[in-house]
């Protein structure tokens, strides 16, 4: 998929405040928001992200980047999944069908799914890192994806896990772990995953989404099985579209130490391969 | 006393160039246009200024480099550019395409990379001034003492002059006690016109980690929250000089601009609001002709510096 890679840096980017069409509470404080973005809807690729924002007085000033996490082509809409947490989600969840939010996107690199990255897909999500995942399912299904599609999946109990139906709709193969064991086995997201690497899968390519400190656990976990790893990043962002050069990364150049530059993760990333990624 | 919008022609002259109207994207904020390309035609803006230029590439500062504020936000990015070679050869190709007009912001930590950078630009096509970056914030080496001494604010102006015939904008500093004897240092030395305000100094603290917020420490405020002191400072420079002013800091809607412009700014620069409201430098641009439309106005000059005092009689 470089060609489309390639492809997503120079595309449109489609910038207006946007009606919300329909909200789903899917568990506890996790939403699903479906916002009407035709272009969007038509344009985004599995691993993208949009930027929102949800007020004009300054508070929050800044956008925050969310996946795309699937899409209605016909109906024109945009599905962002969230939990409402923070001051900026819980301002997000108190908009009801008919109010507005604004959106710039599609944005980012996406996750590289083509044939030659590896023999089995596997998606390793942790918490709301599920979120970048459904679009990527339906990509592969559409595209009558002949390899074995699985979905690694850690959150923090059986309250928290969302879309799993919609996975397995797609023909995705899931596995869960809960930090309490509520739900599938107790423990971590890369327990699972140690687990399925030691079972020699053939050539596996490994698509992680989480919390930072999962990521790099699975990233040593990749090079230490030889996997090829794409990490989809969570940082801090400013304009989302390579403007603002807030959201560096330290990507690897060379083998020397000093071997290496600051990337944007909006533009270069957020899905990094994770042998170039260098963690401080 | 209204006008046709059609009345209203917002091209102005600064500093010898002419931009088709008064609204410049801020240095730093905008990159090299080929992002905001993908939202809007560059052409529809009076001028972009380009990200800070340095005369070799900066990798610029290791992350966390931003931190959001209330109405704003910090930025120690270090200036991370891949140097004058490459905007030349990669970057302004690219925005020569584009029916607007290109300023060139230049830095350097010493007054020889400011001359250098003057004179490699000097006659490039597509290259329509200069801005002499003496202001950021955000790099060690000692050239804050650029922007805080007026003798040196009056070194490197002078540099720059003597190495091209571009229109030289030096960008102050609001890291001053008294703004009036740098602008007047940049006009002794022969600047065509002068752009203010570069950002404020500050920084913030995570309490949960009890660590400062951005690798760098301190960092660059910019966005709303800095406009009343920028227009405070916009109003004093342009009160001390004879040459242009172009108004920087905070500038979100066409009333921010305007305040600037009757502040006595010919130009504004929009800035950190492009990052949340990508199309906010098109309804400044509209909201400015609707504006002198509806006062009867054919041009942004005749309202430039024409604030009053409360009470005091219109001239």
């Amino acid at each position: 998929m470089t060609g489309e890679t390639g492809a997503a840096e120079l595309s449109r980017i489609f910038s207006r405040r946007c009606r919300i069409a329909r909200t789903e509470r899917l568990a506890g404080d996790i939403y699903l928001h479906h916002v009407e973005f035709p272009e969007i809807a038509l344009s985004a690729l599995p691993g993208q992200f949009v930027e929102i924002r949800v007020a004009d007085s300054g508070d929050p000033f800044l956008r925050r980047p969310f996946s795309v996490n699937h899409v209605d082509r016909e109906a024109g809409t945009v599905a962002i999944l969230y939990e409402a947490i923070g001051h900026f989600t819980r301002q997000i969840s108190s908009r009801r069908p008919g109010d507005w939010l604004d959106v710039l996107g599609p944005l980012g690199r996406p996750y590289p799914l083509g044939p030659e990255e590896g023999g089995e897909v596997v998606f390793v999500a942790g918490g709301l890192g599920i979120a970048s995942f459904l679009l990527a399912a339906r990509y592969l299904r559409e595209r009558e994806e002949t390899r074995p599609v699985r979905l690694l999946y850690g959150a923090r109990s059986r309250d928290a896990i969302v879309q799993i139906a919609d996975f397995e709709e797609a023909g995705v193969r899931c596995e869960v772990a809960t930090d309490d064991g509520s739900a599938g086995c107790r423990g971590l997201v890369t327990d699972l995953l140690e687990r399925y690497l030691s079972s020699s899968p053939p050539r596996p390519v490994l698509y992680a989404c989480g919390p930072s400190p999962m990521l790099r656990a699975v990233s040593e976990m990749a090079a230490r099985f030889g996997a090829r790893c794409y990490l989809s990043l969570e940082t801090y962002m400013g304009c989302g579209i390579g403007t603002c050069m807030g959201c560096a990364i330290k990507i690897r150049t060379g083998d020397g130490p000093d071997d290496f530059e600051f990337q944007r993760a909006c533009v270069e990333g957020p899905v990094v391969d994770a042998a170039r990624l260098i963690w401080d | 006393m209204g006008l046709s919008r059609e009345g209203v022609s917002l091209e102005v002259d600064f500093a010898g160039v002419r931009f088709k109207n008064p609204v410049l994207v801020a240095s730093g904020t905008f990159g090299f246009g080929r992002e905001f390309a993908r939202i809007y035609d560059l052409s529809l803006l009076g001028g972009i200024c380009v990200k800070g230029t340095s005369l070799e590439p900066r990798r610029g500062n290791p992350p966390p480099r931003i931190f959001e504020t209330a109405s704003g936000m910090l930025n120690a990015i270090g200036l991370q550019n891949d140097g004058v070679d490459s905007f030349v050869s990669e970057k302004l190709p690219f925005l020569r395409q584009f029916d607007t007009k290109v300023v060139v912001n230049i830095v350097g930590d010493r007054v020889e990379d400011f001359a250098g950078l003057a004179a490699r630009l000097d006659g490039v096509p597509g290259v329509h001034a200069l801005e002499i970056n003496i202001s950021c914030p955000n790099v060690e080496h000692g050239h804050a003492e650029f922007a805080s001494d007026p003798a040196m604010t009056h070194r490197v102006v002078r540099a720059v002059r003597e190495r091209t015939r571009l229109p030289v904008i030096p960008k102050l500093s609001p890291n001053v006690a008294d703004i009036r004897p740098f602008a007047r240092a940049c006009q002794d030395a022969g600047a065509d016109g002068i752009s203010l305000i570069n950002t404020l100094v500050g920084t913030a603290i995570d309490i949960r980690t009890r660590t400062f917020r951005l690798a760098n420490v301190t960092g660059g405020l910019s966005g709303p929250c800095i406009k009343p002191v920028a227009l405070r400072m916009v109003y004093q420079a342009a009160q001390e000089v004879s040459i242009p002013v172009m108004g920087i800091g905070g500038i979100a809607t066409a009333e921010d601009a305007i305040e600037f412009l009757l502040a006595g700014a010919r130009c504004v620069q929009v800035g950190t609001v492009n990052f949340v409201d990508p199309l906010a430098p098109l309804s400044i641009i509209e909201g400015i002709r609707d504006y002198l439309a509806s006062n009867g106005f054919s041009s942004p000059s005749e309202i430039v510096g024409t604030v009053r005092r409360i009470g005091e009689e219109r001239p």
